[in-house]
């Protein structure tokens, strides 16, 4: 009790000093909250995408190898895959989805007479909805019996139906992919889904329309011989993706050659340039962040120091009153531990405030990568920043302490 | 009092109270070195990408229809019009040639169409570029006698093509001055004959008519300094040889000398390009649009990290006016004493400010001094080019200094120059 009034004492008699001590506390704390929340956030997204798609998604590659000065490189992947293999994949008991996937870059479309290029569009199989777990807005997801058929029907990307078809429904509108000379290609809007959750186009490209394979093939192009795929996705038991690749390499045994292989493409690399990067950024502005608490723990140390000459004469009248070293290093510390703690609060409730925007704008500038929301104040980030304040708080409030306390009280009272 | 002398008196008030001023001298030096380092970073960085902005790169305009331009732009869908038909946009030879006759001389129209070929002068293992060419192969530029207008290069021997050359497609070639050594080593180059083969075809024969290399050696982004490079007939590319006289070409550059403005170059390609190739169908852009929108993009991280970077300077700022306001307040009564013995309120005021600058200025030189050890543990540990010059971060580090000094300063100088010397002197 006694060592509170000593505390609020000084505030009622210096509110400006206990003002701006209280000022640089909150910045530290705030710098410190929102950069450890930045990394706690950032690494919880890669954390949580890895968690959803890096246990159970693999893309199936044929490998093309090459031998130069005495090294096999990987040179490129063939189209080495078929149809049929789908289904053999599935012989896996670890294997519950899997797709073929065609990259198709862009496709030409005409609505209305308006001629529009789509950037990314893609043909796959009827099983890719569900092992991605694509989100619709409106309408359904093509069938197998689309899918065997070929038929004309197509799922467009949110992004491209808010163009197309602003304020209106688009199912059952059609896009016109041109004239093959076979007539007018038409193909009717079945679908239109929600674009990809965060980070997953770093592994599947994000297409904005959909088709059946090989719907848009021409006979030309199909020819008479069986069509071969770059790319096939399997959805695995959780966490057995790695055997689940094994078993793969077994069944599609007869896909490889002598110098092609049947390789598995996994999520966790294409994550691992994203988490150096966010090691990276945190690295740095983490510096920034400690500077910036050693700063604000050093205008504490320096306030103290005055404080305590100031109050001389009191600390020396204690001590003849009998308050014993402990006490005073007691009441100093406590002091400064007011501060830290009123400080920290305040810093805590400008990052709660601000961390969301921070974090969004600092992980937009840095990463390019698109995260969707990262989050806001992180709980543990909150917790650490108060705690290294606090304790770097106390550790420079000891030297003026110390100072306080081995004052004889005959010196302290003669120099006040 | 002269200012000599104030500062004299300051040095010894700071002195006396040492401690107390290393700590602050200290903050100020942490705050102001972290922001220099990242100041002098970006600094050194705009300087790149404004020599990056001279080079002939972004000295050229493209034009390209509008499918093109929309295959690389940034937007999932992009409207192309009602009158798009299947076949692209595209320039033939006759074409670009009439743009060159409207276009002044400072500007090149020229294509560039590039193919591997294998020589047998070269021996079979070598070639070590695997994108461009492998083993015996050279990778050479289809193109017109404008692109050797507009890039600079030296001719060591010989010249280049001329727009005869290309009409009547003579197999004729320009070396790079690396390759021209790799074939003939020291014996002149000019006149000989190189036989070139595509896919393992028939090997044609090429004279040399020229050798080039670079301005100066260590130009990196001139486009003669290639190792394996040569420069022929757009007409005697295998795909010109294959379309025949209806090749067209999907991207035409037009090269733009250094005096002559961009955005004005652009405007002149951009009606005259339309009124050859017709309205609305034809789109101009300039690579140095991308550069820009890099510029930008690092110039907002740069102010995004500067203002976190500055977070400790700030708290280093209110540390520092706390400990002026704290000594004030112990001089109230000198100072009484010495506005009642005639000193003037602005001697007062300028004497604290002299403390404050002091201050600041020893803040500042520590800073500067950290900056070099800061720019050294990024370039080891992150591999940024932190490498602004010496001057630069000098003068940022005296200028926040100052900056900074004033900030802190003023309040506690105006406060003391406010002193009523009958009440500092009554209380105690």
């Amino acid at each position: 009790m006694e060592t509170v009034k000593f505390t609020l004492r000084i505030v009622r008699k210096r509110p400006l000093r206990s003002l701006l001590t209280v000022l640089q506390v909150a910045l530290g704390v705030w710098i410190v909250a929102i950069i450890l929340s930045l990394n706690f956030q950032a690494s919880g997204r890669i954390d949580d995408a890895k968690r959803t798609y890096g246990g159970s998604l693999a893309k199936i590659v044929v490998a093309q190898y090459e031998e130069i000065a005495g090294y096999r490189f990987m040179m490129s992947s063939a189209s080495n895959l078929r149809y049929g293999d789908l289904a053999r994949v599935q012989e896996s008991d670890l294997i519950e989805n899997a797709f073929i996937y065609r990259d198709l870059w862009e496709q030409q479309v005409t609505v209305r007479g308006l001629t529009y290029l789509v950037k990314a569009a893609a043909e796959t199989t009827s099983e890719y909805a569900d092992a991605i777990g694509l989100e619709l807005v409106e309408g359904q997801f093509f069938t197998k019996a689309d899918e065997q058929q070929r038929s004309r029907v197509v799922l467009i990307s949110e992004v491209v139906a808010e163009q197309l078809f602003p304020n209106q429904s688009a199912l059952g509108q059609i896009l016109d992919l041109g004239d093959f000379g076979e007539g007018s290609w038409e193909f009717e809007i079945i679908g239109v889904y929600k674009l990809y959750p965060p980070l997953l186009d770093l592994f599947i490209t994000q297409p904005h329309l959909i088709f059946p394979l090989d719907a848009t093939r021409t006979w030309m192009s199909l020819g008479d011989s069986e069509p071969l795929y770059h790319s096939l996705y399997i959805q695995t038991k959780p966490d057995r993706v790695y055997e689940a690749v094994a078993d793969v390499q077994i069944l599609l045994a007869d896909r490889a050659t002598d110098d092609l292989e049947v390789q598995g493409e996994y999520f966790e690399d294409s994550t691992s340039y994203l988490s150096d990067q966010v090691q990276d950024i945190t690295l740095i502005l983490g510096a920034f962040a400690f500077i910036a608490v050693l700063v604000s723990a050093i205008g504490i140390l320096s306030i103290m120091l005055v404080s305590v000459v100031e109050r001389t004469r009191e600390i020396g009248l204690r001590q003849a009153l009998g308050a014993t070293k402990g006490v005073i290093i007691w009441q100093i510390l406590n002091e400064s531990l007011v501060f830290s703690c009123v400080g920290s609060a305040l810093g805590l409730g400008a990052a709660l405030l601000s961390a969301n925007t921070m974090l969004t704008l600092i992980m937009a500038q840095a990463t390019y990568v698109k995260f969707g929301s990262v989050g806001g104040l992180h709980p543990l980030a909150a917790a650490l920043a108060v705690l290294v304040t606090i304790l770097m708080g106390q550790l420079f409030g000891l030297y003026p302490a110390w100072q306080a306390a081995k004052m004889t009280p005959v010196e302290a009272l003669k120099l006040g | 009092m002269s200012l000599w002398e104030q500062l004299k008196w300051s040095l010894r008030h700071s002195a006396r109270q040492l401690l107390e001023s290393i700590l602050v001298v200290f903050a100020i030096g942490l705050g102001v070195g972290v922001l220099v380092t990242v100041l002098a970073m970006f600094l050194s960085m705009n300087e790149e990408f404004n020599k990056i902005g001279r080079i002939d790169y972004f000295r050229t305009l493209e034009i390209q229809g509008k499918t093109e331009a929309a295959r690389w732009g940034s937007a999932p869908i992009a409207l192309l019009g009602t009158d798009v038909s299947d076949h692209e946009w595209g320039a033939s030879l006759s074409k670009i040639m009439e743009l060159q006759q409207q276009l002044p001389s400072s500007m090149h129209v020229f294509v560039e169409n590039g193919w591997a070929a294998a020589s047998s002068l070269l021996p079979e293992e070598g070639g070590e570029d695997y994108y461009f060419y492998r083993g015996n192969e050279v990778f050479i530029t289809g193109t017109l006698p404008e692109y050797f207008r507009f890039h600079d290069g030296v001719f060591k021997a010989g010249t280049y093509f001329l727009t005869e050359d290309v009409l009547s497609g003579n197999r004729v070639l320009v070396l790079s001055e690396l390759l021209a050594e790799e074939l003939f080593g020291a014996e002149p180059a000019v006149g000989r004959t190189v036989p070139l083969s595509v896919d393992d075809g028939e090997p044609l024969k090429f004279t040399v008519i020229g050798v080039v290399g670079p301005v100066s050696e260590d130009d990196e982004y001139s486009v003669f300094s290639g190792a394996r490079m040569a420069w022929a007939p757009l007409t005697v590319s295998p795909f010109y040889r294959s379309a025949g006289e209806e090749a067209n070409f999907r991207r035409v550059n037009v090269g733009v000398d250094q005096e002559v403005d961009l955005a004005q170059a652009l405007g002149l390609v951009q009606s005259e390009a339309s009124l050859i190739w017709g309205e609305g169908t034809v789109i101009v852009e300039s690579n140095l649009d991308f550069w820009r929108e890099a510029t930008k993009t690092m110039q907002r991280q740069g102010l995004l990290i500067g203002l976190l970077a500055s977070v400790g300077l700030f708290i280093a700022i209110i540390n520092i006016l706390n400990l002026m306001l704290a000594r004030l307040l112990k001089r109230t009564k000198s100072i009484g004493l010495n506005i009642a013995l005639g000193s003037s309120r602005w001697m007062v005021f300028r004497q604290f400010m002299m403390e404050a600058v002091s201050l600041g200025m020893a803040g500042a030189l520590v800073g500067i001094a950290l900056s070099f050890a800061f720019a050294e543990l990024l370039k080891n540990s992150l591999s940024l080019f932190a490498t602004a010059k010496l001057g630069a971060r000098i003068g940022l580090g005296v200028a926040m200094g100052f900056v900074v000094s004033l900030l802190f300063g003023v309040y506690p100088a105006y406060l003391g120059s406010l002193i009523n010397p009958v009440e500092a002197l009554r209380n105690e």
